[in-house]
């Protein structure tokens, strides 16, 4: 029968030692950590009652006035020891240690209570967002990105001439004018070492110098585009933005005026690393994103040998991967759905020249 | 123990005090939803469900339920944050006492991995630190001890840091040692030290005396803290000088009263 238990006394710190405890018949051994062993006839003992609820067997021995002492609240160990006391264990009463059974269904009821309204809530939210996001009009959503913008950028420098800029202005518009939407897109190119694109309601995009610099061909860069704007589109941005903020911020939002809804959007961008979405959207965006480029006639090819480079990437987990589904498998799925598609005539931009402009750029990033 | 996150800290300020937490790379602490006072660049907060400690993730859902519902009776948040140093280099994150008084640090390793402590004492703890809740089985303790039925316990072999009211004294008691103490200024305890409520001796102190019908009974060994002030003593003056309550303007012995107040310039 063994156990752990506090000892003290002399010699001993204040608050006690920690020993493992051996109780056999007729004695009780105390074993401390380094190595030294106390064999304790039980006739010694004095026993009494104790621990801080009363559940506990303390028992003493040696001198009365700096005795040792050990406190042991295992039950069966206390039983045990309890036996083998006999009569000198009179009058010791031992709370018993199981908690009432009455406190535990308490307990455990509420548990449940939270976690099934945790469940409903999860579940319900869905489609709150959805009827929420069908009945927000373009202007709004306009407005929501524009508000928006400014957390987004901070902390980031935004890059407005140059190569990197000037490519990703005249990408964007090409493939912008392939897509029938009331959205006009306006183009960000931020300093950020981050492999990454945000797409924010109503068409305000933001491309992360980081993502240029790892793309080896224009097309790659135009694959992201593409999705991004896939993501306005479809209005994924808006979903996420009120999922994320909830209705009533977003409302505040875009009414102005509303004090902290500015800084939630920092705290949703700064903590989810941006806007969440979900895999079935990105899927869709993967999807329609490609067909912009083959409409707009760009090689799509780009698309997926971006993903795949990203998929090899180790060490430091770009951002874009952390929410998008496993790279390899994109890229498998968009090759897929390019097989037998017209071969592209490559894109005129002197790239090398581009990438050199965009990791050039100092990071500015405020890491978090 | 391996799971444990040995770190250091420093404690600021005299009595209304805060503690600086340094993390070398990828060591967490875990706090109080809203304990955070500062932190530095590269720190990343979590709010998770729970301590964080393995013991709570390895009891399973039933586990996390219980948690859950035991922290909801202590009427504490459901949630924790853990704050973790995800850069290369030491960071540091700071916690401030939300009541004027002391912290203290406590190394559980020393203590026996066990310590047994009043509702709002947490304030910090390593990482791997089970911060769960015990209940007081004996019904005297639990209706008139000040505390109620429910203690916070944490376990652990990690630095765990309090908060109390006024000025927090630690005292060793040896073996049946026996302090009677205030019921609202016992802190913290190792759970060896033998806590009863004893009444208070003579029906005109407990009328007149200001103490309170009983009292909390001590008796060693192990160490226990206590505080000078319970804070709901110094809510209790507080509220009593409150405006609301009459005690407008009048500053202590002043018998200007009223009109004083119309030169404090704090009165909006």
């Amino acid at each position: 029968m063994a156990t752990e238990g506090l000892v003290f006394g002399p010699g001993l710190p204040p608050q006690g030692e920690r020993a493992a405890v051996e109780v056999r018949a007729g004695t009780v051994t105390v074993a401390f950590a380094n190595g030294r062993r106390e064999d304790v006839p039980v006739s010694w003992l004095r026993a009494r009652a104790g621990g801080w609820r009363g559940d506990a067997l303390q028992l003493e021995w040696g001198d009365a006035t700096t005795p040792f002492a050990l406190s042991v609240s295992d039950p069966i160990v206390v039983r045990a020891i309890q036996a083998q006391l006999g009569s000198r264990n009179a009058g010791v009463r031992v709370v018993s240690s199981h908690p009432p059974r009455a406190a535990m269904i308490a307990v455990l009821v509420i548990g449940i209570a939270i976690a099934g309204g945790v469940t409903l809530l999860a579940v319900q939210s869905r489609h709150l967002v959805d009827l929420a996001v069908r009945r927000i009009p373009v202007e709004w959503e306009v407005r929501l990105g524009e508000q928006s913008l400014p957390a987004v950028l901070a902390g980031t420098k935004e890059v407005s001439d140059g190569d990197a800029a000037r490519t990703v202005q005249d990408l964007g518009d090409r493939l912008a004018a392939q897509v029938e939407s009331p959205y006009t897109f306006t183009w960000h190119v931020a300093q950020s070492s981050q492999v990454n694109a945000l797409a924010l309601p109503g068409g305000q995009v933001v491309v992360f110098t980081g993502l240029i610099a790892m793309a080896e061909t224009p097309e790659e860069l135009a694959g992201v585009m593409a999705h991004e704007i896939q993501h306005v589109v479809q209005r994924h941005s808006l979903r996420a933005m009120v999922r994320g903020l909830g209705f009533r911020a977003l409302l505040g939002l875009v009414l102005g005026g509303a004090g902290d809804a500015g800084s939630q959007v920092a705290g949703l961008v700064e903590h989810l690393g941006g806007l969440r979405f979900s895999r079935e959207q990105e899927e869709l965006a993967d999807r329609d994103g490609l067909a912009l480029l083959q409409q707009a006639g760009i090689d799509g090819k780009g698309m997926a040998s971006f993903f795949e480079r990203l998929a090899k990437t180790t060490g430091e987990l770009p951002a874009l991967l952390s929410t998008h589904p496993a790279s390899e498998e994109r890229a498998r799925r968009i090759r897929a759905q390019l097989a037998g598609a017209p071969v592209a005539t490559p894109l005129p931009y002197d790239w090398p020249a581009v990438r050199a402009a965009a990791s050039r750029s100092p990071d500015t990033t405020q890491g978090w | 123990m391996a799971s444990m996150h040995e770190v250091d800290y420093k404690i600021f300020g005299d009595d209304m005090q805060y503690v600086e937490v340094e993390l070398d790379p990828q060591e967490a602490v875990v706090a109080e939803a809203g304990g955070m006072m500062y932190m530095q660049d590269g720190i990343a907060m979590e709010t998770i469900f729970g301590d964080g400690s393995a013991s709570a993730s390895s009891k399973g859902f039933m586990g996390a339920l219980m948690g859950a519902g035991k922290r909801l009776l202590t009427g504490e948040s459901l949630f924790m944050t853990v704050f973790q140093n995800a850069s290369q280099q030491k960071r540091s994150v700071a916690f401030g006492a939300p009541i004027p008084g002391k912290v203290i640090a406590v190394h559980l390793a020393e203590m026996g991995g066990d310590l047994i402590a009043q509702k709002d004492a947490f304030l910090c703890a390593a990482k791997g630190v089970s911060i769960g809740i015990a209940f007081q089985r004996r019904l005297g303790v639990g209706l008139f001890g000040g505390e109620g039925f429910i203690m916070q316990r944490l376990q652990g072999d990690g630095w765990a840091f309090l908060n109390a009211c006024g000025t927090l004294v630690q005292k060793d008691l040896a073996a049946g040692e026996k302090l009677y103490v205030d019921t609202g200024c016992l802190v913290a305890l190792q759970p060896s030290v033998n806590y009863d409520i004893q009444m208070v001796r003579g029906i005109k102190s407990a009328l007149f005396g200001g103490e309170g019908l009983f009292f909390a009974t001590l008796q060693g060994p192990g160490r226990v803290w206590l505080q000078s002030l319970p804070f709901s003593r110094l809510a209790g003056r507080i509220y009593a000088a409150a405006p609301q309550r009459g005690g407008r303007g009048r500053g202590e012995g002043s018998i200007l009263g009223g009109l004083g107040g119309l030169l404090d310039g704090d009165n909006g």
